[in-house]
């Protein structure tokens, strides 16, 4: 308890670096607020995580942090935010971001350099700093993040964890005494989430000041001082940490949030082994020119109304067995067989169905509605089909909308509901969830459930626990030699355990 | 503390590849005949192999082998209109590689930061300067875009195929760009986000942690460029002189 006032105590001493009060951001090409009168304080060296559904306004709130509004986006900003005594509306984009440092969701736009060290310098060199000194304090961000292994290699070759730490990295050159981070983790999986903690715990140590906008918030659970849930463009409550993780797995739920703690979630048992498979793949490899193989004698089978989830660390090669399975590659050895018979390449594609990661790539019709009938051969039963898919995807209201002007959960719905479309057979899913609130990870796993159970057999990549947890029958994991294990869910514990 | 951090500029300096670009582009224009480009090409070859880019010299070499082949080829079996289409096109191939490949070394040697230092040195303005260098980060982005456009295609039954791109130009193409288009109008504001957040603006000048200077080795380079592309351009125009050597 005295402890406790002490840490109080101390904070009120701190003085005030993030002020919003009564802040409203429209986006010019929205017709709604984005912030309807939002205000905040921060304290030097706080830790501060902001959360809420998709759409609730975080994004903006980071943004205002870091001033890409009102400097980059078009937006009409009312009521005042200060950043480190500047005042965002009239301070410059360069005064402020040398004091703000900003990670973004996307590892892959972020960079404007194409290898790391290069990548370190740039901030600094923008900003006119001497050779030396730069060198000196290139060296100690080397030194205090661990980064020499990563020093001389390119970009491109970065694991999503790796460049997270490098994004970080570029910025902590330059000292800023604030970090904000749009979603850092929605493209990690656990060990690059991992690496992610690590580099904000030593942000933490050294009493930087952190601001988060985030879905998931488990990983987090031993570094956050507060967190501030927004809805609506307001902040609506705020919370300690440990208040936060002790509300219960309802309130998560009515409002919309991802919670996982691992207890009270159940893994879907459903046994359907008793038919004959859909696909089979026997003993499977295959492997890119030079290198490893990335699949070694892989064997699975999957059935009709099944939902296989394969897990897996980032760049194991996980997309590359889907790839092999749905014919887009065609395996080394072994043999795949759809129905009991040996399937070439283009029989699999032409049961397939794939749903990227990135569904920008697999939207190219002016319209909704275009888009769902791409592809078909338009009758009266496809046009009550799409209905009824718009219908239950939750798109009706959509129809004439452009699909690049919906949201990242709504295009992630329409791209499953042109796989519903299609009379695959199979249907492959690449990361369906990556940066998805709780509200929009449980409508997509409803609406897998319900096209694997017309009939379809589903395959589905994620590095999402509590999405996995709850969708699918059976899951395997991918490991670094190239095989397959079969994993089964420990109901305690978020971790996944190995089957013998 | 880590003191090996090797903090040397690139060589040669930017501004070399730059000036070889350049008088590439030139001497493919001025010099059109077939012996020529070839002496081209497997100069720029010789200039990848001394900047250990093995592998894309394998490439390259290969390359230009088919297209002899099937230029010998077409001339063998000689059916008017095709070797005539596709005998202009392999020329034209021919034409374009060794400014291709120019620009590939450059790419590949350059880093960005180093690139806008060495321009902001020659005194371009920078309001060119920084689309300049989105452009130069973005092309090697394109690639990996393309690909997963051409895979989403083949899922939806469409076909990317060069067959497919012949009997449907219109679909394919509006199939292809607008995928590509709203990608990269993504990529391309979080990408000046980034960059605003890191500090780049027109009005500041920068300074370089690899100390980028055009040193006098760096001459040297440009130098025997501009004798070897005069000696062929007097070549070109005085082919007697060519004769008296051999």
């Amino acid at each position: 308890m005295t402890e406790n006032l002490l840490q109080q105590h101390s904070t009120m001493q701190k003085k005030t670096i993030i002020e919003f009060h009564d802040v409203h951001v429209t986006y010019r090409n929205r017709n709604r607020e984005s912030l309807t009168g939002f205000s905040l304080n921060v304290k030097q060296g706080e830790f501060v995580v902001l959360t809420g559904k998709s759409g609730c306004g975080k994004t903006t709130v980071t943004r205002c942090i870091n001033s890409l509004i009102p400097n980059f986006f078009d937006a009409e900003l009312q009521g005042e935010v200060f950043v480190g005594g500047l005042d965002i509306k009239t301070a410059s984009m360069r005064d402020i971001s040398r004091r703000v440092g900003s990670v973004f969701q996307d590892p892959r736009s972020q960079f404007f350099t194409l290898h790391v060290r290069s990548e370190l310098a740039f901030p600094s060199e923008n900003y006119g700093i001497e050779r030396h000194i730069m060198q000196k304090q290139i060296k100690k961000t080397v030194h205090d993040l661990h980064l020499n292994t990563l020093l001389t290699r390119s970009i491109f070759t970065l694991s999503s964890g790796e460049k997270q730490k490098v994004a970080v990295a570029s910025v902590y050159a330059l000292e800023p005494d604030i970090y904000v981070f749009d979603e850092p983790s929605a493209n990690l999986d656990e060990t690059g989430t991992d690496q992610l903690l690590a580099v904000l715990s030593i942000l933490k140590a050294k009493g930087h000041t952190v601001i988060i906008a985030e879905h998931k918030l488990a990983y987090l659970k031993d570094l956050l001082d507060r967190v501030v849930f927004i809805e609506d463009g307001q902040g609506k409550e705020e919370f300690s940490g440990r208040d936060f993780f002790a509300k219960p797995d309802q309130w998560f739920r009515d409002k919309g949030l991802r919670h996982f703690d691992g207890t009270a979630l159940r893994p879907a048992a459903n046994t359907l082994e008793t038919q004959a498979p859909l696909l089979q793949a026997v003993a499977i490899s295959f492997g890119y020119k030079r290198g490893k193989p990335i699949l070694n004698g892989i064997s699975l089978s999957a059935y009709r109304g099944e939902i296989t989830g394969i897990m897996g660390k980032n760049g194991v090669g996980k997309s590359t067995l889907l790839r092999v399975l749905m014919g887009l590659e065609k395996q080394h050895r072994g043999e795949i067989l759809l129905e009991g018979k040996p399937a070439s390449t283009k029989a699999r594609m032409q049961n397939s169905f794939y749903v990227m990661q990135d569904v920008d790539y697999q939207l190219f019709a002016p319209s909704v509605w275009e888009e769902i009938l791409l592809g078909c051969k338009e009758s009266s039963s496809i046009v009550a089909k799409a209905e009824e898919y718009l219908r239950f995807f939750h798109l009706e209201s959509y129809k004439e909308a452009h699909p690049a002007a919906l949201s990242g959960g709504q295009k992630q719905r329409l791209a499953i509901a042109l796989a519903g479309m299609r009379n695959a057979k199979i249907l492959f899913l690449d990361e369906p969830t990556s940066g998805l609130d709780g509200e929009n990870m449980a409508k997509v796993s409803e609406l897998i459930r319900k096209l694997a159970q017309e009939g379809r057999c589903i395959f589905v990549i994620s590095h999402d626990y509590e999405f996995a947890i709850n969708t699918f029958d059976k899951i395997f994991s991918l490991e670094e030699d190239g095989r397959l294990t079969r994993l089964s869910f420990d109901n305690n514990r978020a971790e996944c355990s190995t089957q013998k | 503390m880590n003191d090996t951090i090797d903090f040397k500029a690139s060589k040669p300096d930017p501004r070399v590849w730059m000036f070889l670009v350049v008088i590439i582009s030139f001497l493919t224009v001025l010099c059109g005949s077939r012996l020529e480009l070839f002496i081209l090409f497997a100069a720029l070859a010789v200039i990848m192999t001394w900047q250990k880019m093995l592998a894309t010299v394998i490439y390259f070499v290969a390359f230009y082998t088919a297209l002899l082949v099937l230029n010998e080829f077409l001339w063998l079996i000689s059916i008017p209109p095709v070797s005539m289409v596709v005998g202009m096109l392999v020329l034209l191939l021919f034409r374009l590689m060794p400014v291709y490949m120019a620009y590939i070394i450059l790419l590949e040697k350059t880093s960005i930061n180093e690139l806008i230092i060495a321009l902001e040195q020659m005194h371009i303005p920078k309001m060119l300067i920084i689309p300049l260098a989105v452009v130069y980060r973005y092309i090697p982005t394109v690639k990996y875009e393309i690909l997963y456009i051409k895979d989403s295609l083949k899922m939806r039954g469409l076909n990317p195929s060069l067959t497919g791109m012949f009997l449907q130009p219109v679909t394919t193409v509006e199939k292809f760009m607008i995928p590509l288009l709203i990608r990269s109008g993504k990529l391309a504001d979080e990408l000046s986000a980034a960059a605003l957040c890191k500090g780049l603006d027109a009005e500041h000048p920068r300074t370089s942690c690899t100390g980028v200077r055009f040193e006098q080795k760096d001459a040297v380079c440009c130098v025997i460029c501009a004798v070897a592309a005069g000696t062929l351009i007097f070549l070109h125009y005085y082919p007697g002189f060519g004769h008296l050597v051999l």
